[in-house]
């Protein structure tokens, strides 16, 4: 699985994800400071076609849960 | 009494004087206390068993669980597990394969005879973050539990048990990751129809039954009557609150959360720290929703410390199912060792070779038996397969690299393994170090046995 490594725009540490995650219209989760954020980078060349692992032809948005409290503040927002 | 968790504790403090260790101290486990402490344990040789008392919650306040951590880090404690009085690497392989074969038809019994229905809580007033849940390691997405999840097959009455990492969300949410056998099995024919996937999230029961959540059994054998081969006795299970007799759930274990995994659902999970030592990266893996959870009175909830010797350990039914697969396809198969020898996905098969071409069909059905083998060593029998020295110096004196070794290319890999380029296409490494059966070939240099028995050390040199 090819990986990149992303900044927390919050608590500034940097963490890793696989990198089909930058090419969807998704947020990250810092797992040091809980916050979830859009990444800023986006790599065009990556945008994925779905996964077979994953068991889905295309990804997208809908299909993401956040958990409660964050659903919450991006209403708020 | 039918085994359980506190009656593997009982034997575990009868077999082995001082574990567990208990830790009456209130500790946090979401705050990487628990760990701290079980690395110190591990950094100063002690493996012990660790019982917290009083874990706090996910959600900081002091709580009715306690928390079990290192209950597979020994040789010794797989024996206990398996009432075997021996600890030999291959006596616990053979007890292992034994019991496991001698499945046991379940027993069904009533909620009022089942442990974990003495306390229930519902859908409504359940909050997933009253748990001890334990961080393992820096950057872990969120607090883990290591549960054995058990799932019914889908139109069907058997049952899978495996162990599946799940990441902590919220009150009602896991994210459940799950590797592409079994149960990813079930649920890939289950989302196709655009329906949930009732589970069960087990936290907690004797080791035997833990246990056999890791073994490699086919697809069409029901899981339950291997852990009750390995636990001796048929395993006892009850209808779940949320889901009656579609989801039939272990009545002796501590903790059970019953939910559902979601269709057309995905979520964040990770990073982990994996068995690799490693930690993988934050994907999507897929969202499980809680619906009821069920446990015994002051509940003891088993979490596997994650990335360290506890992890490798709880695959020991891989390595002896590995083992079985491979002394199946030749009878000369001595030893096996794969959790200790120092690579997440190294094989070392130790054998007494009698035809040419027999190593290189032991490391066919060793690569064959589990994607977690991606480099197979052969060597022979007088070689210690636990011992990395050995290994190299039948590397080094055995084999000729343009002969002796074999790349294989486009086999299914570990998903967890960093260095796959593909999303699950890899390669493999057979290195054949036996001695040639064809020619002549010098012995291992070594004295007289008989001069070696005559002198005594200290009639020579005082100390």
């Amino acid at each position: 699985m090819k990986i990149h490594y992303v900044n927390c725009p919050q608590c500034n540490k940097s963490f890793h994800c696989d990198a089909n995650l930058l090419g969807l219209d998704i947020p990250l989760h810092c797992p040091y400071c809980d916050l979830y954020f859009d990444p800023e980078e986006k790599k065009e060349e990556q945008l994925p076609k779905g996964t077979a692992f994953m068991g889905l032809s295309r990804i997208d948005r809908k299909i993401l849960y956040l958990p409660v409290q964050e659903k919450k503040r991006r209403t708020n927002v | 009494m039918p085994k359980n968790l506190r009656t593997w504790l009982r034997d575990l403090e009868e077999r082995i004087p001082g574990e567990p260790l208990r830790v009456s101290k209130m500790v946090k486990p979401a705050s990487f206390e628990v760990s701290s402490i079980l690395q110190q344990l591990e950094e100063r040789g002690n493996l012990s068993a660790v019982l917290f008392d009083k874990p706090t919650s996910v959600n900081a306040k002091p709580s009715d669980y306690r928390l079990l951590s290192h209950a597979f880090t020994t040789r010794e404690k797989l024996a206990v597990s398996l009432d075997l009085q021996d600890s030999n690497r291959v006596s616990l392989f053979e007890k292992y394969l034994e019991t496991s074969r001698q499945r046991k038809k379940t027993e069904i019994v009533a909620p009022t005879e089942a442990p974990v229905k003495e306390v229930i809580i519902g859908e409504k007033s359940l909050d997933i973050g009253d748990l001890p849940i334990m961080r393992h390691n820096s950057m872990d997405g969120g607090p883990y539990l290591t549960p054995v999840v058990v799932a019914r097959e889908p139109n069907g009455e058997r049952y899978n048990t495996s162990w599946n990492r799940m990441m902590y969300i919220d009150s009602h949410h896991l994210a459940i990751y799950m590797s592409p056998r079994h149960l990813w099995t079930y649920f890939q024919e289950v989302e196709a129809r655009q329906e949930s996937m009732p589970i069960g999230v087990v936290l907690g029961h004797h080791m035997a039954f833990m246990l056999s959540a890791s073994g490699l059994v086919p697809l069409d054998e029901d899981e339950y009557e291997v852990a009750g081969g390995l636990l001796g006795e048929p395993l006892r299970v009850v209808p779940s609150e949320a889901y009656g007799e579609r989801l039939l759930v272990p009545a002796d274990a501590e903790i059970v959360i019953e939910g559902e995994i979601l269709p057309q659902r995905r979520t964040l999970e990770g990073p982990f720290g994996e068995f690799t030592k490693l930690i993988g990266p934050q994907r999507l893996s897929w969202l499980f929703r809680a619906r009821a959870i069920t446990h015994r009175h002051r509940p003891i909830m088993h979490s596997v410390f994650g990335a360290h010797m506890d992890h490798l350990y709880a695959h020991f039914p891989i390595e002896a199912s590995i083992f079985q697969r491979v002394k199946q396809a030749i009878t000369g198969v001595k030893d096996i060792c794969w959790l200790r020898s120092g690579g997440s996905f190294h094989l070392v098969i130790s054998m007494k070779k009698r035809t040419e071409g027999e190593p290189m069909r032991a490391a066919m059905a060793a690569l064959s038996a589990s994607n977690f083998i991606k480099h197979v060593f052969v060597v022979d029998d007088d070689i210690d397969p636990e011992n990395a020295k050995d290994l190299m110096w039948a590397i080094s004196n055995c084999c000729q690299a343009d002969s002796d070794i074999t790349v294989l290319h486009n086999i299914q890999g570990q998903l967890l393994d960093p260095s796959l380029r593909q999303e699950t296409k890899g390669s493999g490494l057979i290195i054949d170090a036996t001695r040639p059966l064809d020619r002549p070939y010098s012995p291992r240099a070594a004295l007289p046995p008989e001069a070696l028995e005559k002198i005594r050390l200290e009639d020579y040199i005082s100390s």
